[in-house]
Parts: structure tokens; C-alpha cells; sequence
């Protein structure tokens, strides 16, 4: 019994060893997309190498869609690392979940854009309120989105829905993508795990994004889920009491 | 005639950025998102040079390298 224990633990030692290892080399080459597009983009425009006027606003335009897509990826390792340390700390406040939802689409849309996606925002106009720390929250949202966009290969159609239900707000991105393995369906919330291997699909991702974002939804008494979608793809559900 | 550089990328940010500066440098230059697509576009186009993503969908980078290398007896051009 000892030994089937002490074996057990090796093999998920040695997984999680394997999966750490993935991460630094997934995390160095999202980090490295992003510059390296920022760095062209201002090479040619530092060098006057592009004359066209509306060229170069759109060049301009790329290099802040990529700095944002680093931002978001530092603010998702720091995060992780806050929490790993029991350090990540939330304000609470009254927000307006609908409101939230509204800034994370409109600071998104541009990347779904610039990828040729149909993107659908069906946020009504009145609030929906909960209590919970805004910028958190913000970036649950951004997780998601940004889970869909990598994960809906060249079926390009998201959706974002916002719907009030008894005692609870429930937010959910729905795609048309890959969607995930029944066996992977609660795997994915877990750190480091990928459904789909990068070196195959050739779909980058740090691994974490779906850990934070649960972890987030928690802190606040509610929680993500997944399902698939019916005709194919992904819901992934932000769930919090109102 | 321009030699024609095929860009093999999946980012389009970074296939839009290589195809300016190619283009500034008076290459030609052609695009494909996936690699099953770019080696598809390689019979036809006949590329001076491939510059080919590590990570892509479709077709892994080196099941490229090696159909490639099966077709093109004389000239590989990655």
C-alpha cells in the first residue's frame, strides 16, 4: 500500500514537474509574439519605411493591441504567483457586471478584429449588480475571451452573453471552436493544463489563463464552468451570486 | 523578375510586419496561415526562400520540412 502511495506521488510529481517545464517554454514564446510584433511595427515606423498615412495609424494601432495582449499575460503570471503565495488580495465593491463586460469586450473587440472574428455582444443595458472586486472581475472576462479566441481555430464566431437568473448574474462566452475532450473538461481548471498540445495545434497559451479565471470566480462565491455548446464548440460560464 | 519569399505564419501581426519589410526590401512575397496550406502554395509559387513558424496549425513544421524536401530534389528553399 506504501509503495503504490509513494509510486502515485512520483507520478504526479514527475507530471507536474513536466508541465512546469511546458509552461516556462509556452509563457517565453507568448511573450515573444507579442514584442516581436511590437517591435517590427515600430522599427517601420521609426524608419519611415512606411509611407501610407492610414498604414501607419493602423500600424500604431497593432502595437497597442499587442501591448495590451502582454499586459494581460504579465498580469496573469503575477496574479498566479500572488496566489500561489495566498498574497493575491481582492477590494470588494458594488460593480455593475454588465458594465464590466461592456469595457472587457470593447478593450478585446480590437484583437477579435484584426483576426477576422464575428464577434456578438448581447449585454443589456441595465446593471447587474454584484459585489466583488472590479478589475478581477475585468480580467475573468479577459481570460475567457481570449480562451475562445485561441481555441476557435477557423471557425471565428464568438459570443458574449450576459443573463440574470434566480440569485445569481451568469456571464458566458460561446464559440464554435475545438471545444474540449470529455476527459479534459475539469482538467483544464487546473494549472499548467492544456486540452490541446501547442506543439501540435500550434495554439499558444501559458496554461493559466482558466485556473485564474476560476480561482477569481471562487473568491467571490461563484465559480466558471464549462460545457460544450450544442452544433459544436464552447460555453465557458462566469457564475456569481447578485 | 523579384524573388518571392513565402511567409508561413500564423500570427497575423507578425506575417503582416515580415510582408512589409520584405516588400520594402523589394522581395515578393506570398502568405499562407497554416502549413498544410503553405506547402500546397510551394508547387506553384516556387519560392526563393520559406520562412517558415515553428508552432503552427495544420501541418507541424517539420512534416513540412520533410515533404518539402521530397518534392524540391535540387533546391530546398527553407
Amino acid at each position: 500500500m506504501g509503495s503504490l502511495l509513494l509510486l502515485t506521488d512520483l507520478r504526479r510529481q514527475l507530471l507536474l514537474a513536466r508541465q512546469k517545464s511546458d509552461f516556462v517554454s509556452n509563457v517565453s514564446h507568448e511573450l515573444k509574439t507579442p514584442l516581436t510584433s511590437i517591435r517590427m511595427f515600430s522599427e517601420l515606423l521609426a524608419e519611415d519605411r512606411v509611407e501610407d498615412l492610414e498604414k501607419r495609424k493602423s500600424y500604431l494601432r497593432i502595437i497597442s493591441t499587442e501591448t495590451a495582449r502582454l499586459t494581460r499575460l504579465i498580469n496573469n503570471i503575477l496574479d498566479f504567483a500572488r496566489m500561489e503565495k495566498g498574497e493575491k488580495k481582492y477590494y470588494f465593491e458594488p460593480c455593475d457586471l454588465g458594465k464590466i463586460a461592456r469595457g472587457a469586450v470593447a478593450s478585446y473587440r480590437p484583437q477579435f478584429e484584426a483576426h477576422g472574428f464575428h464577434f456578438e455582444e448581447k449585454i443589456p443595458a441595465e446593471s447587474h449588480n454584484v459585489k466583488g472586486d472590479c478589475d478581477a472581475l475585468a480580467q475573468v472576462i479577459l481570460n475567457l475571451l481570449s480562451n475562445a479566441e485561441k481555441y476557435s481555430a477557423d471557425k471565428k464566431e464568438v459570443t458574449v452573453e450576459l443573463k440574470q437568473r434566480d440569485g445569481s448574474i451568469e456571464l458566458s462566452v460561446l464559440d464554435r471552436g475545438l471545444g474540449v475532450p470529455a476527459a479534459s473538461s475539469e482538467k483544464i481548471f487546473e494549472q499548467f493544463y492544456r486540452a490541446h498540445d501547442s506543439l501540435s495545434s500550434g495554439i499558444q497559451g501559458s496554461g493559466l489563463g482558466l485556473t485564474l479565471a476560476r480561482q477569481i470566480a471562487r473568491a467571490h462565491g461563484g465559480d466558471v464552468t464549462y460545457e460544450p455548446r450544442p452544433g459544436g464548440g464552447s460555453i465557458f460560464t462566469l457564475k456569481l451570486p447578485s | 523578375m523579384k524573388p518571392l519569399i513565402l511567409i508561413v505564419e500564423d500570427d497575423q501581426h507578425i506575417a503582416l510586419g515580415l510582408e512589409e519589410i520584405l516588400k520594402s526590401e523589394g522581395f515578393e512575397v506570398a502568405a499562407a496561415t497554416r502549413g498544410d496550406e503553405g506547402l500546397k502554395m510551394v508547387p506553384t509559387k516556387k519560392p526563393a526562400l520559406i520562412i517558415l513558424d515553428v508552432m503552427l496549425p495544420g501541418l507541424r513544421w517539420i512534416r513540412c520540412l520533410q515533404a518539402t524536401s521530397r518534392r524540391e530534389k535540387t533546391h530546398n528553399p527553407f
